[in-house]
């Protein structure tokens, strides 16, 4: 075994260990699948990843991208209701797309989109659940490219991850609803970026640097991000709780 | 209305109340519930009864705020659904967790009370009441049908208090149900969030806002939020429902 093969078996133990502590805590399944986006480039070694779920109406909704690239073409295509995350959802089966090029037939609009923002090949892998696919997690690679059985293994793997974190929400806990599990999981979302406006209007930051004061403030203080989000935006939580006592006092650069 | 929304739209009469009325219709249609009411709420403690389908669900809304307490009160608070199968049973602890409400509830021939939060993150514009005059609980359809239900009538409010008349004057369930992808982007939420500052009010209102600006400009929604985001469009604080604004100078 190659030293890059040891040390990325060596991340895949630590990322799932990390993973598995995050589930059996209270935690927070919009933060959680920002995690997960974040490890599916590392450990599947993809340019982007985003993770989708399908909301009460049936509409597949973006939950987490891993780049702003990969969540403008996730919306587009379920704007467009076209391309292969959708299919990936409505037939419950794995859509591998290793050459974007020849897939300009079956869904002539995400294809030239995809190509023309940089990427080259597309993997969704649907997240099933008994009968019911709840949702999809898309892998988006810059060249074409053939991924092996090892790393749609370890994908799908990751994808049943985000499925078990929706089955075992706090906010829930003793409610076997699906379609309120997967609402409570959006509307986690929602609050989150409702609170980045909140503070992006207050201080003239960033959504990225927005989003960094809101996690960085949930984990030192060991609460759930969408709690934290939701005292935000109800004006009980302000910006200077959130920065870091222990970071430089200086303001973080304007960008 | 008008204490509880100052600046938006809401016409209390006509076309609002009809297209509430109707998505009260479609709860009794596709859930098996006798009857469903609809009222806004703000977190301040005020509220109003839009709609009620009889006179029961009229007496339970007026019970709600008679006592203060309720399951359409809690699920609002708790921006969960609260579900009670049967008011009588002390298993489902009705009567322990609303003293006031449960027994007079029952006296006024409920049996069965659900109630869904209409939210949307932090927004919070009301619930949803349906009661059953037969105890039983939802199953699982019919809990997601409500579900979907209670969707589509927090965007039916949303339109409705920001002045456009999609909603009011479409048939059918479709625009009951967002039909807006547009209004799923992150930036929608974001943008709201900044209003809240921007025009000091709250999160509700900031979307209501955002809403009519869209509208009132027929633009989408998405495109005027990425305006706002990206900082290259201000909605003024001037209070006038039509949601003026100003272009930024770069």
């Amino acid at each position: 075994m190659s030293e890059s093969e040891v040390s990325r078996e060596h991340r895949l133990a630590e990322v799932f260990v990390t993973l598995a502590d995050t589930l059996v805590t209270d935690f927070d399944v919009a933060d959680l699948f920002t995690d997960l986006a974040a490890a599916c480039v590392e450990l599947l070694e993809v340019t982007a990843a985003g993770l989708m779920l399908v909301d009460v109406g049936g509409r597949l909704r973006v939950m987490a991208s891993s780049s702003e690239r990969s969540r403008l073409l996730e919306l587009m295509e379920i704007q467009n209701d076209e391309g292969p995350c959708l299919d990936c959802h409505r037939d419950g089966a794995p859509v591998l797309v290793p050459d974007l090029a020849a897939a300009r037939d079956r869904w002539p609009g995400f294809s030239q989109e995809a190509m023309r923002v940089g990427f080259g090949a597309v993997y969704a892998l649907p997240m099933r659940l008994r009968q019911d696919t709840i949702g999809a997690l898309n892998l988006f690679h810059r060249e074409p490219k053939i991924v092996t059985d090892a790393t749609l293994l370890l994908a799908r793997a990751l994808a049943d991850v985000a499925t078990i974190a929706i089955l075992q929400q706090r906010a829930v806990a003793g409610s076997a609803e699906l379609s309120q599990q997967l609402q409570n999981a959006l509307n986690s979302r929602v609050v989150i970026e409702q609170a980045k406006g909140v503070l992006a209007g207050r201080e003239n930051i960033d959504m990225p640097i927005a989003f960094d004061l809101l996690r960085g403030y949930a984990r030192r203080t060991n609460q759930r991000l969408s709690l934290v989000a939701q005292a935000v935006v109800a004006g009980e939580l302000g910006v200077d709780k959130l920065r870091d006592p222990r970071a430089r006092t200086d303001a973080p650069p304007a960008t | 209305m008008a204490e509880v929304w100052p600046s938006a739209g809401w016409d209390a009469g006509g076309s609002a109340s009809s297209l509430v009325g109707r998505i009260c219709t479609a709860c009794i249609r596709s859930v098996p519930v006798t009857g469903a009411s609809l009222s806004l709420m703000t977190g301040a403690g005020n509220r109003a009864t839009v709609h009620a389908s009889d006179a029961v669900a009229a007496r339970l809304e007026d019970l709600h705020f008679d006592m203060g307490e309720g399951p359409g009160l809690d699920a609002f608070r708790e921006g969960q659904p609260v579900l009670v199968a049967d008011l009588d049973d002390p298993r489902d602890g009705a009567s322990a967790r609303w003293p006031g409400f449960s027994p007079a509830a029952y006296e006024a021939g409920a049996r069965a009370v659900f109630a869904y939060p209409l939210a949307l993150g932090a927004a919070k514009l009301g619930v949803l009441l349906l009661y059953g005059d037969r105890a039983g609980a939802l199953d699982a359809d019919a809990r997601a049908t409500a579900l979907r239900l209670a969707d589509g009538a927090f965007f039916a409010l949303l339109d409705l208090l920001s002045g456009s008349t999609s909603a009011a004057n479409g048939d059918g369930d479709r625009e009951w149900f967002g039909g807006d992808n547009a209004f799923y982007r992150a930036e929608v939420y974001q943008a709201a969030g900044m209003l809240t500052v921007r025009l000091g009010v709250g999160i509700e209102e900031a979307m209501v806002r955002l809403r009519a600006y869209a509208f009132a400009h027929d633009r989408p929604v998405s495109d005027v939020a990425a305006d706002i985001v990206g900082r290259n469009l201000h909605l003024r604080d001037d209070n006038d429902g039509s949601g003026s604004a100003g272009q930024e100078q770069s």
